[in-house]
This record gives C-alpha cells, sequence and structure tokens, in this order.
C-alpha cells in the first residue's frame, strides 16, 4: 500500500492538533474548546448540583466519561440533525439553542426513526401554541421564556433544557445559562438534534457521555424522574401519537394516561417479564430491541422480537386467562419500555374502540407467530439469528448468495477500487441458510461505535443512516473497532509511524492505523459498488429483517 | 441439488429469439443463394460476428475498471455477463453462418475457427463450474473460508489440534498422531468432493465416535474439540478442491481469448487489405 492512498500523516496531524481540543464535540469540526480537563475527581464534581447525590466510588468509576470543558463565544456544540452522544450541564456562561437551518415541513416530513413492523414514527406538531407563547410553525421542544430564565437563575435547582416552557420558533432564539442540562434526550434514546447549540459567551461546561449519563439516570432515582418528565412532558406525546395504536386517541386522554405511565430500561439481557408471571400491565418499546421466547420442551423457542413502537401484554391483558405471561421478554440491547398499568389499559379500551381493535390484530398476530414458531422450529432459528446477529439493528446489511457466489471476490474488489485501494469489509461472516452475513458495517440504528471515539471521526454522514469515518481524524485507536459488535470496523495497517508532535502523547512512536468500514460509497455518486460490481448479482443490501426473510423465502421457492 | 442455469430469463428468451431470427435468415438466403465468406451475406454476418466479438470481449475490461465503470454509471456487471456470455455463444452461431456452417480451409482459418469453438466452450464450461461448485460448496458444508486464508486457517487448526492433543489422555494422543495429524499438516486436495461433498469425513471420524465410550465426561470434550477442528480442517480441504477449478477455468479461457482476438484482427487486416 503506497503512502498517497490514504491521508498523509501531516495532514491529521495538522487537523488533530487544530482538533484535538475539540474531541469532546460533537462532531469536532470546529475548535471552540480552550480548556478542558478529564476525569474530574469526585470532589470537583460535587461542586455542581447535578452530581452533589452521588457518591465518590460511583463519580470515580463514570469520571472516564465526564470532562470539564471551556468553551470560547460562537463555539457550535451541536447542530441539528445530529447524533450526540454527549448531555451538557452549563458551569457559567450562555448557550443560544436555535432551530433554522430546517424547514418546518421537511422536519416534521422526515421520520424519526423508520420502522417498518410499526409504521414510521415522525416527530409530532406540537398542540396549537398558546397565544402569548410561540407563533405557528413552532416544534417541539424548548424556549426559555425571559421570566422563567431569570427564576431559573436565583434558584439552584438543575433546569433541563426540555423542561422549558414553550416552543422554539423556527428561525427564533432562545438561550440557557448557569445550571441548564440540554442534549441528554436525544444522547440517551439515539434520536438526532432538533436544535443548534451555539456559546453566545464563553462558558464553562461539564460534557456527560451516554454510558455515564445511563448510569446515573439507574443510580439517582431524582434524576431519572427529572429526565423522565422531561421525556414524558414533551416527547411522550409525539411519540405515543406517532404510534399507529394510539393515532386516534384524543389528545387529552393521552394526556392523562401519559401522567400513569412509567419509563423503564433495561439492560441486555435482561428479563422484562417471566412466562407463567401474573401480567399487570402493558409495555410499549421506546427504544431498542426486545425478544419473545416461550417454553419448549426441556428448552425455550424464540418467537418473535419487539422494536420501536410494538406492544407487549395485550395477549394477557385482553384475553384474561392465559396464566400470566405468555412470553418470557428478555432485553437484547440497553432498552427503553413504557409500562402502562391494567387499570389504565382497561380504561383506555373501553374508551377507544380503535385501540382496541389494534390491539387485538397485534394480539392474534402475536399467537399465530407463537403457533408458527412451535410448528416451524426454522422460523424460531430465524428470529434467533436475526437477534443475534444484529440483523434487527441494521439499516444496510451486506449479504450474499452462497449458492450463487463463485467466490471471485469482485465485490471486495470493487471495494477497494473505491476507497483508494483499502477494501472496507471482507466476505466472511456468519452464514444463515446459505446466506453469507457479510462483516461489513450494517449502519445500525444504535451505533454503539459512535461511542467513545475520542476524535469524532466516526459520525453519522447525514445521509439517511450512514455512518461514516473521517480518516483525516481517525488516530487508530481501536475505539470504535472493539465496541462495534459486529467485527465490522476493521483496522489498517499504514506502515507509517505517529510523529513525535503527535497528540495525545501515548501515540507517539507508535504504528500509524487507520479505522476502516463501508459507508455505503455514499459520497461517490452511485450505489453500494459491492453489489452494482457483482457479476453473479448474489450480493445484497438488505435493510430489515423482513427484507433478509423475503430473499431467505424468495431463494427457498426458487 | 438444483441447479438453476437460467438465472435471467429474459436474457434467455432474447438469446432464443435472436438465434432464431439468425437461423431463419440465414435459412432464407440459402434457399435464395449461396452464402460464402466472400460474399455479400457472408461478410455481413463475419461483421457482425466481429463487433459482438469486440463488445463481448468489453467485459473483460468493465471487470478491470470496476470504479471508472461505477463512476460513469455503466450499468451492473450482472448485465454484463449476461451480455458477454448470450453475446459469446451467438457470436460462435454468426461465426458459424459466415463460412456458411463449413469446415475451414487454410492454417489460419483453422485456427480461427478452433480458437473460436474452444473460447465459446471453455466459456460455457466456466458457466457449469460456476452453477455447480457453489452449490456444491453450500450444500453440505458448515463452513466459509476466502480461498486466499485457506493456508492460514489450517495453520491455525493444526496449532490448536496439537494443542489440544498435547493436554489430553494418551488414547486421545495417540489416536490423534496415528489417524488426525497426517491430514492436519496442510491445505489436501481431494478429488472425492466432486463426488462426495462431505468427502467421507463421518468415515474419517469414526474411530473418534468408537473412542469417545472409553472415555470419561471430561475427555470426551476434549475429543469432541479435537473432532470439531478436524472436521474444520477436511472442509476447508473442500474448499480448497472445489474453488481451485472456480479459478483455473479461466486460464483455458481468457489467454486464448486474448490469442483469438489477436488473430481475428489480422483476420480483418488480410480483408480489407487485400
Amino acid at each position: 500500500m503506497t503512502p498517497d492512498k490514504f491521508p498523509a500523516a501531516e495532514s491529521t496531524m495538522a487537523m488533530r492538533l487544530e482538533q484535538f481540543k475539540d474531541r469532546w464535540t460533537s462532531t469536532s469540526t470546529n475548535s471552540g474548546i480552550t480548556q478542558i480537563k478529564e476525569k474530574p475527581t469526585p470532589s470537583q464534581l460535587k461542586q455542581y448540583e447535578l452530581f452533589r447525590e452521588f457518591d465518590d466510588t460511583f463519580l470515580e468509576k463514570i469520571s472516564p466519561d465526564i470532562s470539564i470543558a471551556r468553551w470560547q463565544k460562537d463555539s457550535i456544540l451541536f447542530e441539528e440533525g445530529t447524533y450526540i452522544d454527549l448531555a451538557f450541564y452549563i458551569i457559567n456562561g450562555h448557550v443560544k439553542i436555535y432551530s433554522s437551518s430546517q424547514s418546518e415541513e421537511k422536519l416534521l416530513g422526515n421520520p424519526i426513526f423508520d420502522s417498518g413492523r410499526t409504521g414510521a414514527i415522525i416527530l409530532e406538531k406540537t398542540e396549537k401554541p398558546k397565544p402569548d407563547s410561540a407563533p405557528p410553525g413552532t416544534v417541539l421542544l424548548i424556549q426559555i421564556d425571559s421570566q422563567v430564565k431569570k427564576s431559573k437563575q436565583k434558584s439552584s435547582e438543575i433546569k433541563f433544557l426540555a423542561t422549558m416552557g414553550v416552543n422554539v420558533a423556527f428561525g427564533s432564539e432562545s438561550a440557557l445559562s448557569g445550571g441548564d442540562v440540554f442534549g441528554e434526550i436525544g444522547a440517551l434514546i439515539g434520536w438526532p438534534q432538533v436544535v443548534t447549540a451555539k456559546t453566545i459567551s464563553d462558558c464553562e461546561i461539564i460534557q456527560i457521555r451516554v454510558p455515564a449519563l445511563r448510569q446515573m439516570k439507574r443510580k439517582s432515582e431524582t434524576l431519572k424522574s427529572r429526565i423522565d418528565g422531561i421525556y414524558k412532558d414533551r416527547l411522550l406525546m409525539a411519540q405515543l401519537r406517532g404510534t399507529p395504536l394510539f393515532q386516534k386517541c384524543e389528545p387529552a386522554f393521552l394526556q392523562s394516561l401519559k401522567d400513569k405511565m412509567q419509563l423503564i430500561s433495561f439492560e441486555s439481557g435482561e428479563k422484562i417479564t417471566t412466562e407463567g408471571d401474573p401480567a399487570d400491565c402493558l409495555y410499549m418499546v421506546r427504544s431498542g430491541f426486545v425478544r419473545l421466547a416461550q417454553k419448549f420442551g426441556s428448552g425455550e423457542i424464540v418467537v418473535t422480537y419487539l422494536s420501536k413502537g410494538m406492544t407487549l401484554g395485550e395477549v394477557e391483558l385482553l384475553i384474561g386467562n392465559t396464566g400470566g405471561w405468555v412470553f418470557t421478554a428478555s432485553s437484547v440491547e440497553h432498552t427503553e419500555l413504557v409500562k402502562i398499568p391494567r387499570q389504565d389499559f382497561e380504561q383506555l379500551i373501553i374508551k377507544f374502540s380503535q385501540v382496541e381493535i389494534l390491539l387485538w390484530e397485534s394480539a392474534v398476530a402475536r399467537i399465530k407467530e407463537s403457533g408458527y414458531s412451535r410448528r416451524n422450529i426454522q422460523h424460531s432459528e430465524f428470529v434467533s439469528t436475526a437477534l443475534q446477529q444484529g440483523l434487527v439493528e441494521g439499516s444496510s446489511i451486506l449479504v450474499i448468495d452462497l449458492d450463487e457466489c463463485t467466490r471471485c471476490d469482485d465485490c471486495v474488489r470493487a471495494c477497494a477500487a473505491t476507497h483508494d485501494g483499502i477494501p472496507r469489509f471482507v466476505r466472511e461472516g456468519n452464514k444463515y441458510n446459505n446466506m453469507l452475513i457479510t462483516r461489513a458495517c450494517y449502519h445500525c440504528e444504535d451505533p454503539v461505535c459512535l461511542i467513545g471515539c475520542p476524535t469524532g471521526a466516526i459520525r453519522r454522514a447525514r445521509v439517511g443512516s450512514v455512518v461514516e469515518i473521517l480518516p483525516d481524524l481517525c488516530i487508530g485507536c481501536k475505539t470504535c473497532a472493539n465496541n462495534c459488535p459486529y467485527d465490522a470496523i476493521t483496522m489498517f495497517e499504514t506502515g507509517e509511524t505517529w510523529p513525535n508532535n503527535m497528540i495525545p502523547e501515548g501515540l507517539r512512536g507508535k504504528p500509524r492505523l487507520l479505522a476502516t468500514k463501508c459507508n455505503l460509497c455514499y459520497d461517490t455518486g452511485h450505489g453500494p459498488a459491492c453489489v452494482s460490481n457483482c457479476p453473479h448479482g448474489c450480493a445484497y443490501r438488505v435493510g430489515s429483517v423482513e427484507q433478509f426473510q423475503s430473499l431467505v423465502t424468495r431463494k427457498d421457492k426458487s | 441439488m438444483k441447479i438453476d442455469f437460467v438465472k435471467s430469463p429474459l436474457w434467455f428468451r432474447a438469446f432464443l429469439i435472436a438465434s432464431v431470427i439468425l437461423v431463419l435468415a440465414f435459412l432464407t438466403l440459402t434457399f435464395f443463394s449461396e452464402v460464402t465468406p466472400g460474399n455479400l451475406w457472408g461478410l455481413t454476418f463475419g461483421t457482425i460476428a466481429t463487433l459482438l466479438f469486440a463488445a463481448v470481449a468489453l467485459y473483460g475490461v468493465r471487470r478491470r475498471t470496476m470504479n471508472k465503470s461505477s463512476k460513469l454509471k455503466l450499468g451492473n456487471s450482472n448485465t454484463w455477463l449476461q451480455i458477454h456470455l448470450y453475446g459469446g455463444t451467438l457470436f460462435l452461431l454468426l461465426m458459424f453462418m459466415h463460412i456458411s456452417f463449413t469446415l475451414p480451409q487454410g492454417a489460419f482459418n483453422w485456427w480461427l475457427w478452433s480458437l473460436s469453438v474452444w473460447v465459446v466452450f471453455s466459456g460455457l464450461v466456466g458457466v457449469v463450474l460456476q452453477k455447480w461448485i457453489p452449490r456444491l460448496l453450500s450444500s453440505a458444508l458448515t463452513i466459509e473460508v476466502r480461498n486466499d486464508r485457506i493456508d492460514e486457517l489450517v495453520k491455525e487448526l493444526r496449532e490448536k489440534a496439537e494443542a489440544e492433543a498435547a493436554n489430553s489422555p494418551a488414547a486421545i494422543k495417540d489416536l490423534y498422531e496415528r489417524t488426525i495429524a497426517g491430514d492436519m499438516t496442510k491445505p489436501t486436495l481431494r478429488w472425492t468432493y466432486f463426488t462426495d461433498i462431505t468427502g467421507g469425513i463421518q468415515g474419517k471420524i469414526r474411530q473418534m465416535d468408537y473412542l469417545k465410550q472409553f472415555l470419561s465426561e471430561d475427555d470426551k470434550k476434549k475429543l469432541g474439540k479435537l473432532e470439531m477442528l478436524y472436521r474444520s480442517k477436511l472442509e476447508c480441504d473442500a474448499h480448497y478442491t472445489l474453488q481451485k477449478p472456480l479459478r483455473l477455468w479461466l486460464i483455458t479461457h481468457l489467454p486464448v481469448s486474448i490469442v483469438l482476438f489477436t488473430l481475428v484482427l489480422i483476420h480483418l487486416f488480410v480483408v480489407f487489405y487485400y
């Protein structure tokens, strides 16, 4: 490999020197941080209200994911439409929040996430703006009412961005100051930001990464209830009204239901329900995936899985005498759920026959799936494989039909030819029904590879769900490659060593590695080269489990 | 094992229609007059054959300029391959029509004729291999391995197996040294895989199954691991054996095609110059 095939170390060095201080920003594309303190000590953190309730051991544990940064005036903290993995707590200074780059129609028309199984859930327009608040054409979230702001500044209570009273109008601005927290909902739920945040004075800001934020939320009931409160107040209504189930419900009823709903979260592998235990609620998935299994012989079979917007408990609550939970439900990854108690569920179906019909439809489908899985173990195996191998997570997975593939490797060669001689995947992976699920990037809905990149080199490319790595910024730390559960990121050896003025110092004199992964050829003006250059037409990009299943079924029939 | 030789029925239908039209045209022409390589119709068939041959040869160029072809949006490789296959076969038909389905005269023409037949038939052999072997590979093998990684993988398997055998009781160690170690040394070509994809793997590990009944639970597990490694190695051999012809048949096709291309150019020069 010749050096001209990847960015020269000098180019990266220059960018690194410029941007090192910005490694805690969402995109690392500006240089607004003038001073940064990483891994603050528990005593430093305890100076701030947000951290006072936590003990020293806990703070010590989460401190690697926290930094205290001094931002200069007019720096962009994050931009509208970007995915970030940080929440911000302002110590002092002012941050401007605004939404102006997108038209309202465009923003409201784009699904936040696209789920073929549940229907797209889109960001809802808010209720009619109050006469004294924002003008027509406002988006959900955020504005600081100057009076609210003034009173807040006097109070020591922490304020969260989304708790602010009214909405931000397109083209309008609002400001946050000391004691405010923002960015946390998008970071926790994996939604793109709907506003841009920019410093309007020099600011001192505590930046908390998602892993620390999640731990803090689990540890502190107060923090959990605050964040959940914000979510309930501002986003849950929109999310509920975006699901087919609640679309027809009156806002007033949803409002009352919302107050009774509990927001709960589970880590990977945790049990949500156990088959046979009393069923007393309905669950709705708001992020992540849930695996549903049933006892079968001495083991269990996987019946199906639930994704965003889908419900669990309708079979048990509607039929009534199922002998408790019909399924053992467990979380496939970090999963957030909404829990609706039985009593409220009963009121819901009494009031809205449409909801009951939809739930019955869902219940019938679930029972059918259960029966089908029992009769056809292959189906259960398929669902299980889809969950294990992340097919549920990916938005564009490269699969190769091994019955047709002549192992010519033209797909890999095409990839290399498109990307300066460095292929971004290898023709290896797991097999299902003679389909090879390659180790090319899945472009996950919840890309965990983004978490922890010290330079922001890996990011959403803002083209669909494409995740890309900027070679100019990559320092080859392997964090993304280690985070990727599907081995889809490979470390390429450039044959160079980092120069002696490299930052961070730890890399100086060490071999220069470069993380590479598929970017769906989004920047080339054509579709994925691997697919278009397969002479036998046996390479496919699948965007969902359903697409994969239909591919397998079509193959079986032919 | 069902092999679908016609993946794109549309292309196949187009090919059949073109062939029928050409044959009917030829029959009609021969009904009214003679077709010879030098007369109007003979030259027409020859010219179409040459143009088709040139178009068919572009597939090779397309494969070697993937980046440019993608950027210029020259269509996907699969379409080019279909043109290559069906166009190549039509070329042979046109070449036969050009010489009125007679045998060639003169050494040069014999070379042209034989190489044309060779190139087309070697191509068709390639089609058969490319339809048959992938199905064979995926029909019973549990592992999928890239050809260039087989050596590395076999080495890894051997090292693991040796370590496993070294930590096992004498009976397992002895079995490994007597019957397995030899097979684990390097990738092995075994022609039996062409007729039996499992290559008698079950037969080869029967001794291990027999030995299991005399072992403790722990040792059974050790033998189980060894068995898995051995099985993987034998599957690597199957890939090694079967992926070879997928690559090697091209040697029978591509260099001869280049020679044919040169001869066609000389033929054109001779025809137009003289």
